[in-house]
């Protein structure tokens, strides 16, 4: 399920993206960011109610590795969001000074 | 002994870009610690080159191997190291008068935090690793980019970051797949097990390899993927434009070494796509650069097709003859060592030329020649080695790529690179004959301007003499980059 829900924000974030309009930008951004997340999310397995700890058997627990990763690209997705959006703002207004 | 120190590559440049936050507003300061942290990073690395030194590791955490993430200095790692940390002394250098050209106070803060994502790069041996220091980098280039008060530029740089934050997720995508089907990001065990699974199932591993591709292609600008790259760099201020086209895209290009040349088994199919779109990118690089008008641009699109160039020896790197296959890695990096120096310096000799002349495009600038003849000289010297004239350093560059590609059987690359090296010859030619040949301008022999920018010069003579004694003593090197291949 999470996989394809991946899939499904995959898509939208290349429309949006394809659009070429700076709103298009932000939203295909935040599509294409999260997507990714979701897909290497789904790699490492979801399963609910169980924890890695040390010395329980690996077949309980969902992969704590790309969970890791996620968390990592998540802060790298949103910062480059925001920098965006700061520069789609400065863009704006250097328009509006012209 | 000095080798186990190799952790001071990232510990350099942080304290450089700390320092430079924390005296934000003293100039000069900036100056010293900048040309001073950058020249250490230099001396050590080439330090640890000559005593031959390299190849101690660190796993982070004290974790076994193949769980923790290694951090490893060999011989490919030093060579980069040496190589890169030269064009942060020499971009140091340069900026020492051009800085007052960028707007942005925290631009030295940038500039080290660029290298120090570039520095870790080069040392880390996991993929994920590998994907977090290309962030690091970009997100140093992106803010580079964008400041400014100029309109055009800020628009190319938005473009700059929609496309790299693409290569990015597709970059981070493929890791998440190779997670999948290997359970390992570690360098070494990764391709023990990629091994392993091309024996059962190629595909995968076709498949693996062609996503991890398309993600180094955006980011190095290859052929379907180029387009953002002559519409940024020569928006940027000339000194920023050098250092970016010198060493951003060729860090895509080193991740494909690492990864094609150490890291994937070798398949003929792969190396089937990848020769053809290098060979494109090529050629259309440079009948792009035939048809500008201005300096920068015309070594904008010389970067494509350089790239190309360095893809035909990246391509070997995937060739199934295993004799051939280290052969095109040993060429590979030679290639992009030669290239990095002179594309840098033909970069930083177009933004002086640009400081004096107030102007860039070939109609208005004649007469260098006669106005300056020492800047004529500092340019022939690697706008020939880009050529690849007779006893420069990027003749012995291609050479190895000729070599490689006879060997092969693959006498059509070989036509496309005399041809791709002809179009070189016929763009330099336009930039010489119309810049430095022809009366002299009057607005020309201004001294006050002449003394302003010794300093950058300096940067140039720096780059000029690497790319020399590279010319002089080639075999030092190429016995460096094949003991590296073994």
């Amino acid at each position: 399920m999470t996989f394809y829900f991946g899939c499904l924000f995959l898509v939208f974030g290349i429309i949006f993206l394809l659009r070429n309009t700076l709103t298009g930008y932000v939203y295909g951004i935040i599509s294409l960011g999260n997507a990714v997340n979701l897909i290497v999310l789904s790699t490492g397995g979801i399963k609910e109610n169980s924890f890695p700890f040390i010395g329980i058997n690996v077949a309980y627990f969902a992969d704590p590795l790309t969970q890791a990763l996620v968390l990592t690209a998540i802060v790298i997705s949103f910062a480059t969001l925001c920098f965006v959006v700061a520069v789609i703002r400065k863009i704006i207004q250097m328009e509006q000074d012209l | 002994m000095i080798g186990q120190y190799f952790y001071l590559f990232l510990v350099f440049p942080l304290a450089a870009a700390a320092l430079c936050l924390l005296f934000r507003s003293k100039k000069e300061l900036k100056t010293f610690i900048s040309l001073g942290f950058s020249f250490l990073h230099f001396i050590v690395s080439l330090l640890i080159l000559v005593s031959g030194e390299y190849g101690a590791s660190i796993v982070a955490g004290d974790w076994p191997q193949g769980i923790g993430i290694t951090l490893k200095f060999d011989l490919l790692s030093n060579l980069m190291m040496t190589v890169v940390s030269a064009i942060y002394f020499a971009g140091s250098l340069y900026f020492v008068k051009a800085r007052t050209v960028e707007a942005n106070q925290n631009f030295d803060f940038l500039f080290h935090t660029l290298f120090l994502g570039l520095s870790g790069a080069f040392l880390t041996h996991d993929l994920f690793n590998l994907f977090v220091w290309f962030e690091v980098t970009l997100m140093s280039s992106y803010v580079l980019v964008v400041s400014g008060q100029n309109l055009l530029r800020v628009k190319a740089g938005l473009k700059y970051i929609i496309l790299n934050f693409i290569s990015g997720m597709l970059f981070l995508l493929s890791v998440g797949l190779v997670y999948k089907f290997t359970k390992t990001l570690d360098f070494s065990e990764l391709s023990i097990r990629l091994h392993s699974i091309y024996q059962t199932n190629p595909g995968v591993v076709r498949l693996l390899g062609l996503s991890l591709f398309g993600a180094f292609a955006i980011k190095s600008a290859f052929f379907p993927f180029f387009f953002w790259l002559p519409e940024s760099y020569p928006k940027l201020s000339p000194g920023l434009s050098g250092v970016f086209a010198g060493l951003l895209t060729k860090l895509g290009l080193y991740a494909m070494i690492r990864i094609f040349g150490q890291v994937f088994p070798a398949d003929q199919q792969l190396f089937n796509v990848f020769l053809i779109l290098s060979v494109l990118s090529l050629l259309i690089g440079v009948w792009g650069a035939v048809v500008q008008t201005k300096i920068r641009e015309i070594l904008s699109y010389h970067v494509i097709s350089q790239v190309g160039f360095i893809g035909i020896g990246v391509s070997f790197c995937m060739h199934p003859n295993i004799a051939i296959k280290k052969f095109a890695i040993a060429a590979s990096i030679f290639y992009i060592i030669h290239h990095i120096i002179v594309k840098t310096n033909l970069f930083f000799i177009a933004g002086l030329i640009e400081m004096r002349e107030k102007s860039e495009d070939l109609s208005t600038i004649s007469g260098l020649f006669r106005a300056y003849p020492f800047l004529a000289v500092l340019f022939l010297i690697p706008a020939g080695s880009l050529i690849g004239v007779p006893p420069l350093s990027g003749f012995w560059a291609k050479l190895n790529l000729f070599k490689i590609s006879i060997q092969a059987r693959e006498l059509w690359v070989v036509f496309a690179m005399i041809v791709g090296s002809f179009f070189t010859l016929f763009s330099m030619v336009k930039i010489w004959s119309a810049a430095f040949w022809g009366e002299v301008s009057e607005k020309q022999f201004d001294q006050t301007e002449k003394n302003k920018s010794m300093r950058p010069m300096l940067a140039c003579i720096f780059l000029a003499v690497i790319t020399l004694s590279l010319s002089v003593a080639p075999s030092w090197l190429q016995a460096l980059v094949l003991e590296m291949a073994q």
